[in-house]
């Protein structure tokens, strides 16, 4: 019954900000990037600094009680720009009087030595009009800039800024160069500085809720000494469906008996149950009304109450919440289309416009446009198609030879299409094929990377550099093809984890299992589970018991487990946990001088006896002169073979590296010893390991980067380091449509091809035998 | 056998399934070489039928394989019309090609080998007519080809010769040139004069209406015996074609015909200017000794127009030889095969004929062959035709189809380089795909030809042939294409003589395709110099263009022509013979012959020979007991490795000497069987390639050479054979004697 009763709220939520919004009014806020282009004349000239930049008045607006500052919602990641010209959507929500009383936009920015001060521009914009530009000349800390924004420009609700970057190095003019340039901002004191004082009284209000010192948005669960699993469920839902409507990707949810400090929000569960249980709590909620309501609480912080008679009425009353004053928050949030983020569905196409890019002529060397594509959870990356990006742009005359356009996915360059004409070409619609390979399920990073050298770059006369001259067009009407894919959920998989929440979705009702009922532990996983419903986009359908988990249900689980000893979490027989190798590995068919390895959220696990071999045979090998011919001759063609055997293996020849010891944290999903459902387990030494852990899983950079079927955070330096998958099981094939099951036959086969080679020579030579015998047979017989 | 054919049908639907499912660069690659490797070993025994079929199947897997990947991967997007509309074309080209292969490996499936059956008694034999249809060759060679007709080994009075003479008929001598008419005249007089004294019956028509079919319509109409067989004028068979090819009738009621291979006394254009012929497998015998067998197992063996055993009955069916096209041959057995007749194929060489020597001619003939294939193609759609079994709607659809071999030459020629000079992509593939796909199946393929073809042609031969042909034969294809009624018969010219060695009149396309190949060669050599970025799709498409060009220059060779002096082409033999001069007898052996003199080699005698007088003599030879003799006249003197041969010259040339000569080129089918099983050796793909490379070189710089006029060449004074002389039976009165300087037969026209 509870479960069929969440179900219902994760249908409400779904269906209250999409189905009832619907595809449309997705689409329409897609146009937002498109009506918010700016006629090239309407721009300002990059030189000039506008008067509208006001000299920073010292104290921050914010310690000012009449002003609040309401900051942006992205993460710190989505404030860091790179390379020469870089741009970011940043949200902030304002109510209708905040909005009524205009104020300015505090932008907080360093930015690095390198970047030439007298051609740094930084571009403001809200909400589709610009506001001016200014100078980018602080290298030496964080210095924050104001930009004054009248009120017709403003809107109620969720309003978008702009920000474009334009750098260049001071002294280097080589390609690489381009990769030391960075302009970021600083997320607790950026944002927009209302001229009204804060307060929060709706639920539209917690939208400006601000950062803790640690940088996070921080909600407390507020409840008794001693967490029940009813009291615990009684707010899953409310969490999740705040996690969702704030819509921000650095929530901590903490949990203790006492209200948290500093900006953030208090939430408070009203029932019979968590009355007994304090009355520090029972005397919060005593005067608050019926169902979801918000009132001040400390000073920046905010009270969420959500009371009720019971569970289910609980539940209900988050329902009607959910479709009644949250449902815009969701509509222009969570389901509205982020800038930078492409949800792909197959066989569609999209256009980089949809990926909020606008169509700007590139002036400089090194043009790098980035945007994440989330692919289905149940997508099987193999050969079986590609991703076909179609260019449409063009290049000016006088690019010297080497100027080409490389696409990387994931941080790997799969595709290189090199500007042969140096005069000038122009595309209209060029193909280049993205091997689905490439991609895995859950969120993919794809950039389009264009070097544009030409002759005077190496005479590096940084003063002299012409901007009006730009370099190359990428158009936003450039397209990315999706095809047909192979959909078959194939576990473990940690990216569908973290891109989708998989298996966790579609409402299907699943296990949380603690160990115990440490207010850390229970923190810990509620972050995951508000984590994990963003993932999702709609609420999990989770059941939180307090036990170990139990073998004999079939139903999948999520394992929160610090330190008790739980041999049962052992991964089942078979499934060894292997480790990938860092970075793109094997032949890589396209090469680039100029790229260098970006830097993977992922590390290597050092110590595995191979590597430790091959440290040793280098350092003990012969100097390169002394070598003679036959050995040079062998040693070349024993790399070769080296290089060969791991192309064959995909570049990602898989040692045994079970070792996890000395992590923080560990998070594994393999099949449960019975091996009748999946379990991810979230597993450290003690509460306070995992709290931290889960922090440290959940933020952006990291969860962004997870994939095989092993992550580990480690202890010392908090660094994710992912262990491959060593063997995957069927978890989901929905589809069994023929072109499907074709599809995933093709991937399986191109993944285990001397089945393949074996089945197709048994066969073939089935044919021809019994040909051999018929043939003779037929027309003039010859058979003797 | 029944049970396991679901099983088979299965495994061939699940394999299928495979091969045309998308994969990874890896799984290809690997796949690949085990295919290869698996399809080696099955190459090892190719008299078996088992391991030859599972080698098709290996080498169908690659090709199916490529096909998939080029079909799905490589193609221009169609938003660039520029590199789409050419890439398409490519792709066409490439889709035919493996058709062809499709085709052929149906084809070549089970090639038969027969063994002729032996003939029953005298009494139960058909009667036979032997037609040589004649429009204006030579009464030389006329007189030849009656007496080896003549001679042929059957009952006298079931065998009947006719010469079925269209440069004669009734239009020709009375039409409005007195001078053509006066010609047409004589010939007639002549003909009829030769035919009488060789005891062939002479016939002609009144008009000249549906060319060769018409002709041999005619022949029909006057002749009345069971089994027809036909000779074009220069074709001349061994004494016992009859038994090699009589006794299948007997066999099979429903046989109409029995097709014998066309073998040839003289090189072709391009045996002779490359200087293949002594070693190199004829270009016909891939056709002849590999297509038709495999033909002839799908009882789709067809009529070839000459060389060949018709029976009467059955061509009566169709109201005779077809001649709606202008190949009547192939279409006449179309007709039959639609009745439900059967066809065979002998693969014994049993006559033999002249090739056209010069490249117009050559050209001409194959453009005959090409309109003719593809108006049946076109007009009678044997894929649809009604009658035929499926195999011979393969069969026929693919001889047909073989035609467009020119548009899909050319298209390969070309299509480097509109990379190289204009940058169009029309073929998207890295390096990686195209060593995995491409290199792989083409791989395959040369092997394939090696296993399949090595015995009769070596490599890159057939691509110089297909491209010497194709520059010319692309503008008659669009012609027969826009109306396929407008190709009118075209005689081919053989027997010409060349002077003096130059340039084809139709080397011109050849000079400047090559030229353009070369400039596309060095421009790529730059560009891959000067372009850093160029890497691996231009280093595929400039090594493309290399063996074009090695192609092209090879062809320079083909047009550049060496001269021809030789009337008549001789025959190597051996036969005892006895030479009397003077009272002195010697004993001598014939080392080759010609319808123009024999060469005589006397071991350990001293023959007191005066090159610079008449030396005369008189050659006996023995056949059953018979004596033969002949007069000679000494012409040369040659030492070769045996020893001193000494050329003599016919003194006069009269029926009696033709008989001799037949007896000596013809008596022995072991001759014609030997000079081509000698040749029938492969050569190997690297020897090969090697060979063909050095003609790219060597033949691009005789052909500057001869463009340039530097020709050095001693004119050379042939003496004029003797004529052609008929005495009456009785006495010594001569009747005719043949003038052999007549400019109207200088040179000769044949069927063929």
């Amino acid at each position: 019954m509870a479960d069929i009763k969440r179900m219902s709220l994760a249908a409400a939520v779904f269906a209250a900000s999409t189905a009832l919004a619907g595809p449309a009014a997705i689409a329409a806020d897609l146009k937002l990037f498109a009506t918010a282009d700016v006629p090239a004349s309407r721009q300002q000239p990059v030189t000039s600094i506008l008067p509208l930049l006001q000299p920073f008045p010292g104290e921050p607006r914010a310690a000012n009680t009449r002003t609040t500052l309401v900051p942006f919602e992205q993460a710190t990641s989505a404030m860091r720009l790179a390379g020469e010209d870089d741009s970011a959507v940043l949200t902030f929500s304002l109510t209708g009087a905040q909005r009524a009383a205009g104020g300015q936009l505090q932008l907080s920015y360093r930015n690095a030595v390198s970047v030439l001060p007298e051609s740094g521009v930084v571009d403001v914009e809200v909400n589709g009009k610009a506001l001016g530009s200014f100078a980018i000349r602080s290298p030496n800390g964080f210095a924050p800039e104001t930009v004054a924004v009248s009120a017709d420009l403003l809107r109620e609700g969720r309003n978008e800024a702009r920000i474009r970057v334009r750098q260049h190095h001071r002294v280097d003019c080589s390609l690489e160069a381009s990769y030391e340039l960075w302009t970021e901002f600083d997320p607790v004191t950026s944002g927009f500085i209302a001229q009204t004082a804060g307060g929060f009284r709706t639920v539209a209000d917690l939208l400006s809720v601000g950062r803790s010192e640690g940088g996070v948005t921080d909600i407390r669960l507020v409840m008794g000494d001693k967490a029940t699993a009813l009291a615990a469920n009684e707010s899953l839902a409310l969490i999740q469906s705040l996690a969702l409507y704030l819509n921000r990707p650095d929530i901590a949810v903490s949990v203790g008996s006492e209200p948290g400090q500093g900006a953030g929000i208090d939430i408070y569960v009203g029932s019979p149950e968590t009355y007994r249980a304090s009355p520090a709590i029972a005397a919060m909620l005593d005067n608050a009304p019926d169902g979801l309501s918000v009132r001040d609480a400390a000073a920046g912080r905010a009270a969420l109450l959500l009371v009720g008679t019971g569970r289910e009425d609980i539940e209900a009353k988050l329902v009607d919440a959910v479709s009644g004053p949250m449902r815009a928050g969701f509509d222009s949030g969570v389901h509205a289309a982020s800038f930078r983020r492409l949800v792909a569905e197959p066989s569609s196409r999209y256009t980089l416009k949809d990926t909020g890019y606008r169509t700007q002529p590139f002036a400089g060397r090194l043009s790098n446009l980035h945007f994440d594509i989330e692919m289905p959870a149940d997508f099987y990356p193999a050969e079986y198609g590609a991703i076909d990006f179609a260019l449409k742009g063009a290049t000016a005359p006088g690019l010297k030879p080497g100027a080409q356009l490389l696409v990387r996915v994931n941080g790997n360059a799969v595709r290189s299409y090199p500007f042969r004409d140096a005069r000038g070409e122009e595309f209209n619609g060029k193909r280049l094929e993205l091997p689905l390979r490439a991609f895995h399920p859950g969120v993919n990073r794809v950039e389009i990377i264009a070097e544009l050298p030409v002759e005077s770059d190496a005479a590096c006369a940084p003063q002299a550099r012409d901007d009006s001259r730009p370099r190359f067009i990428l158009l936003d009407e450039s397209e990315l093809h999706v095809p047909a894919l192979a959909r078959i959920g194939r576990l473990p998989d940690l990216a569908a984890f973290s891109g989708s929440a998989y298996p966790f979705t579609a409402g299907k009702p699943f296990d949380i299992f603690l160990d115990n009922s440490d207010p850390r532990t229970l923190g810990a996983a509620m972050t995951m589970m508000a984590r994990l419903s963003q993932s999702a986009r709609a609420p999990l359908s989770g059941e939180i018991t307090f036990s170990q988990p139990e073998e004999g249900r079939h139903r999948d689980a999520l394992v929160i487990s610090s330190g008790l000893s739980l041999a049962a979490l052992a991964p089942a027989k078979g499934a060894r946990v292997a480790m990938a190798q860092s970075g793109p590995g094997g032949l890589d068919p396209v090469t680039t001088a100029s790229v260098a390895d970006v830097a993977l959220a992922t590390a290597t696990a050092a110590g595995d006896s191979r590597s430790l071999l091959e440290a040793f045979h280098s350092s003990t090998a012969l100097e390169r002169e002394n070598l003679s011919i036959t050995d040079k001759l062998s040693d070349w063609a024993r790399r070769a073979a080296g290089r060969f055997g791991q192309w064959l293996h995909y570049g990602n020849g898989t040692h045994s590296a079970d070792d996890t010891s000395g992590a923080l944290a560990t998070l594994t999903q393999s099949r449960s010893p019975l091996g009748s459902a999946t379990w991810t387990v979230v597993k450290a030494a003690n509460p306070a390991d995992l709290e931290k852990g889960v922090v440290r899983l959940t933020a952006p950079a990291a969860w962004q980067a997870l994939e095989g079927g092993t992550a580990t955070i480690g202890a010392e330096n908090l660094e994710l380091v992912t262990h491959a998958a060593g063997a995957r099981y069927v978890y989901d094939l929905s589809d069994m449509g023929f072109l499907n099951l074709r599809r995933i036959v093709a991937a399986w086969f191109s993944d285990n091809f001397q089945f393949y080679i074996v089945l197709l020579i048994g066969l073939m030579t089935g044919v021809a035998l019994w040909l051999g015998r018929i043939v003779p047979r037929m027309g003039v017989r010859t058979e003797k | 056998m029944k049970c396991a054919k679901w099983p088979a049908i299965t495994a061939g639907v699940t394999g299928l399934f495979m091969l045309w499912l998308p994969l990874s660069l890896q799984a290809q690659l690997v796949m690949s070489f085990a295919v290869l490797g698996f399809m080696f070993i099955a190459m090892s025994r190719p008299d078996n039928t088992s391991f030859r079929l599972a080698t098709f199947v290996f080498a169908g897997i690659l090709a199916m394989r490529y096909a998939y990947w080029r079909t799905t991967e490589t193609l221009p997007s169609i938003d660039e019309p520029l590199n789409f509309i050419p890439g398409i074309v490519l792709y066409v080209a490439e889709m035919y090609c493996l058709l062809m292969l499709a085709v052929s490996f149906f084809m070549l499936a089970d090639p038969l080998r027969r063994t002729a059956p032996k003939l029953s008694g005298r009494d139960d034999l058909p009667s036979v007519d032997v037609f040589i249809p004649t429009y204006n060759e030579e009464p030389e060679l006329l007189a030849a080809t009656l007496a080896a007709a003549k001679s042929m080994i059957y009952p006298t009075d079931k065998l009947t010769v006719y010469l079925l003479d269209d440069g004669g008929t009734e239009a020709k001598r009375n039409q409005a040139d007195p001078e053509k008419a006066l010609e047409a005249l004589r010939r007639h007089d002549q003909l009829k004069a030769l035919c009488e004294a060789m005891g062939a019956i002479y016939s002609t028509r009144a008009k000249n209406e549906h060319a060769k079919a018409g002709n041999l319509n005619e022949g029909l109409k006057v002749s009345k015996g069971d089994l027809v067989v036909v000779f074009d004028a220069d074709h001349a068979p061994v004494r016992t074609f009859l038994q090699e090819t009589v006794g299948y009738f007997m066999e099979d009621e429903k046989l109409f015909l029995a097709q014998s291979p066309h073998n040839f006394l003289n090189p072709d254009p391009l045996e002779k200017n490359l200087r293949t012929y002594a070693r190199m497998p004829s270009e016909n015998e891939m056709f002849y000794s590999i297509m038709q067998r495999g033909l002839d197992k799908w009882n789709a063996s067809f009529f070839c127009g000459s060389a060949a055993v018709l029976r009467r009955s059955a061509l009566e069916t169709t109201n005779g030889f077809a001649g709606e096209s202008i190949t009547e041959d192939c279409e006449t057995a179309l007709a039959l095969h639609c009745n439900g007749w059967h066809s065979i194929y002998i693969d014994k060489p049993l006559i033999s004929g002249l090739q056209p020597e010069t490249l117009v001619s050559f050209i001409g003939q194959r453009i005959r062959w090409c309109q003719g294939m593809l108006q049946i193609l076109l007009l009678k759609r044997p894929f649809m035709a009604h009658g035929l079994t499926v195999p011979q709607r393969f069969a026929y659809a693919g001889i047909n189809l073989f035609w467009l071999f020119p548009l899909s030459r050319l298209t390969f020629m070309f299509a480097p380089l509109l990379y190289i000079f204009f940058s169009l992509e029309i073929y998207e593939s890295n390096i990686y795909e195209f060593a995995s796909y491409a290199v792989t199946y083409m791989v395959a393929s040369m092997a394939m030809q090696s296993y399949l073809f090595g015995r009769v042609r070596w490599p890159w031969v057939s691509e110089l042939y297909e491209y010497v042909q194709s520059v010319m034969l692309a503008g008659a294809i669009v012609s027969v294409v826009r109306n396929p009624r407008k190709p009118t018969f075209n005689v081919t010219a053989k027997g010409q003589t060349l002077d003096k060695s130059g340039l084809s009149p139709i080397a011109g396309p050849y000079i400047a395709i090559f030229l353009v190949l070369l400039a596309g060669a060095v421009y790529s050599v730059w560009r891959y110099m000067t372009e850093p970025l160029a890497g691996d799709l231009l280093m595929i498409v400039a090594g493309w263009n290399v063996i074009n060009l090695g192609l092209a220059g090879a062809a320079l060779g083909v047009v550049a022509e060496r001269r021809e002096l030789r009337r008549n082409q001789r025959l190597k033999i051996k036969r005892r013979a006895l030479l009397h001069r003077d009272g002195t007898v010697y004993t001598a052996i014939i080392e080759d012959v010609s319808n123009g003199g024999i060469a005589l080699r006397f071991d350990g005698q001293q023959l007191p020979v005066n090159l610079n007088e008449e030396t005369k003599a008189t050659v006996e030879l023995r056949r059953n007991g018979r004596a033969l003799t002949f007069d000679v006249v000494a012409r040369s003197r040659r030492h070769l490795e045996q020893g001193e041969v000494f050329g003599f010259a016919y003194e006069e040339r009269t029926p009696e000497v033709f008989m001799a000569i037949a007896d000596l080129m013809y008596s022995e089918q072991a001759v014609l069987q030997e000079r081509m099983t000698r040749r029938q050796v492969p050569i190997g793909f690297f020897k090969g390639t090697a060979r063909f490379a050095l003609w790219s070189f060597t033949e691009t710089l005789r052909c500057t050479r001869y463009a340039l006029g530097l020709i050095h060449e001693q004119p050379v004074v042939s003496r004029p054979d003797a004529p052609i002389t008929i005495r009456e039976k009785a006495g010594t009165s001569i009747v005719t004697e043949f003038p052999d300087a007549h400019p109207m037969f200088r040179e000769g026209q044949i069927y063929g």
